[in-house]
């Protein structure tokens, strides 16, 4: 940019020389219209970044309804599912897990369990039913959950630790309950 | 099997040697019976020698059972004339068992082979299986793990022991059998897959 304070050159017109090199009559004008293209740089940059936030925040948005739906659509599976496939399912799940232990506390500390005996909480009668099915045709120990939710035991203490017996006990129990 | 044991992956010197059964666990076949489920637990589900110590259970199933101290099972297993021991190696006149432990208490027994020649676990409801050490399946200590911790104690008894419990025939007869199944199974080429359920063996 030109400076206010230029020297002359050193003839008669240096002065005016001076005037029109180095300080142009329009430098005003050139000094506002620089600033006014930085200016609408900046303003172009501004509303670019507004737009796309305002694009970020449509896509965030629209993100979130189709979680939405995804997770409706996950509830409606689950209450569709039965009380029989939810037992089979967690019945599956403790099997697979904890099919290498013997120790009877471990076993039944496994989430599946757990959350059995929470479906028998709500429906005794059906869980109880359900487990005795199942200790018939997949040989799945549930006598001590079953011990509890029926408030019973029909094994006697000569059987004791004989799975095959125990299993005919409680087979005969749902009979007689009307169970089966 | 190799998900519950994942240090076996690393191995070769391992093998089923049973079919599935759950008519028996470990504790049981520690104790030569394939006849019945050996635990320290006050219910009739279970089978322990009378008159000795056991859990028992809350009243409340939504409440963790007591752990099972490994002393229980040193108590059962001394009626079969087990005395505890600290060396895991094999002797010649002795017949031993392992405790295994982890956390939240005794979770698991192996056999020794006759001769030494690697041990015999019955993991659960799975088939036997046949390790060279009882490191290899060996897991983390935490309770919730689903894994059997360390070896906790070792048991042994003689031979001349054995055989007054009437225990050595049954562990002769056990060996024949599987040996037998191996063989059989050997033949048929099926040595590495699962074989269907049987309900007794």
């Amino acid at each position: 940019m030109p400076t206010a304070t230029a020297q002359p050159r050193g003839n008669l017109l240096g002065s005016i020389e001076a005037r029109y090199v180095d300080s142009h009559p329009l430098e005003s004008v050139f000094r506002h219209r620089s600033l006014y293209r930085k200016d609408c740089a900046w303003m172009k940059a501004a509303s670019f970044r507004l737009r796309e936030k305002n694009h970020v925040r449509h896509l965030w948005q629209k993100r979130k309804q189709q979680w939405r739906s995804i997770t409706q659509v996950l509830d409606r599976m689950e209450k569709s599912l039965t009380l029989e496939q939810r037992f089979q399912e967690q019945a599956l799940k403790w099997q697979r897990e904890t099919q290498h232990l013997s120790s009877p506390g471990q076993r039944m500390m496994h989430p599946s369990y757990q959350a059995i005996l929470g479906m028998g909480n709500e429906n005794p009668r059906e869980i109880i039913r359900l487990m005795i099915l199942d200790m018939q045709q997949h040989r799945r120990p549930w006598f001590w959950a079953l011990s509890y939710l029926a408030q019973d035991n029909p094994v006697s203490q000569s059987d004791a630790g004989k799975t095959d017996n125990i299993v005919k006990a409680w087979v005969d129990w749902g009979k007689a309950q009307r169970l089966l | 099997m190799l998900r519950a044991f994942p240090r076996l992956k690393k191995k070769r010197d391992w093998r089923l040697c049973s079919p599935r059964s759950d008519t028996y666990q470990c504790v049981a076949w520690a104790a030569c019976r394939t006849d019945d489920k050996w635990w320290p637990l006050h219910h009739p589900h279970f089978y322990w020698p009378p008159g000795l110590p056991r859990i028992t259970p809350l009243p409340n199933p939504w409440l963790p059972l007591p752990p099972t101290p490994v002393s229980y099972l040193v108590q059962g297993f001394a009626t079969l004339g087990y005395k505890p021991c600290s060396c895991r190696e094999f002797e010649l006149w002795y017949q031993k068992v392992a405790i295994y432990a982890n956390d939240y208490g005794a979770t698991h027994m192996a056999r020794q082979r006759f001769l030494g020649r690697g041990w015999i676990s019955k993991p659960g409801e799975l088939e036997d299986i046949i390790h060279k050490d009882l490191g290899d399946i060996e897991g983390d200590m935490a309770p919730n793990a689903g894994t059997y911790g360390e070896v906790n104690q070792v048991l042994k008894r003689s031979w001349g022991c054995a055989i007054k419990n009437g225990c050595f025939p049954r562990c002769l007869g056990h060996e024949l059998k599987f040996a037998l199944f191996r063989a059989w199974w050997c033949l048929l080429k099926l040595k590495w897959k699962r074989i269907p359920y049987t309900a007794a063996w």
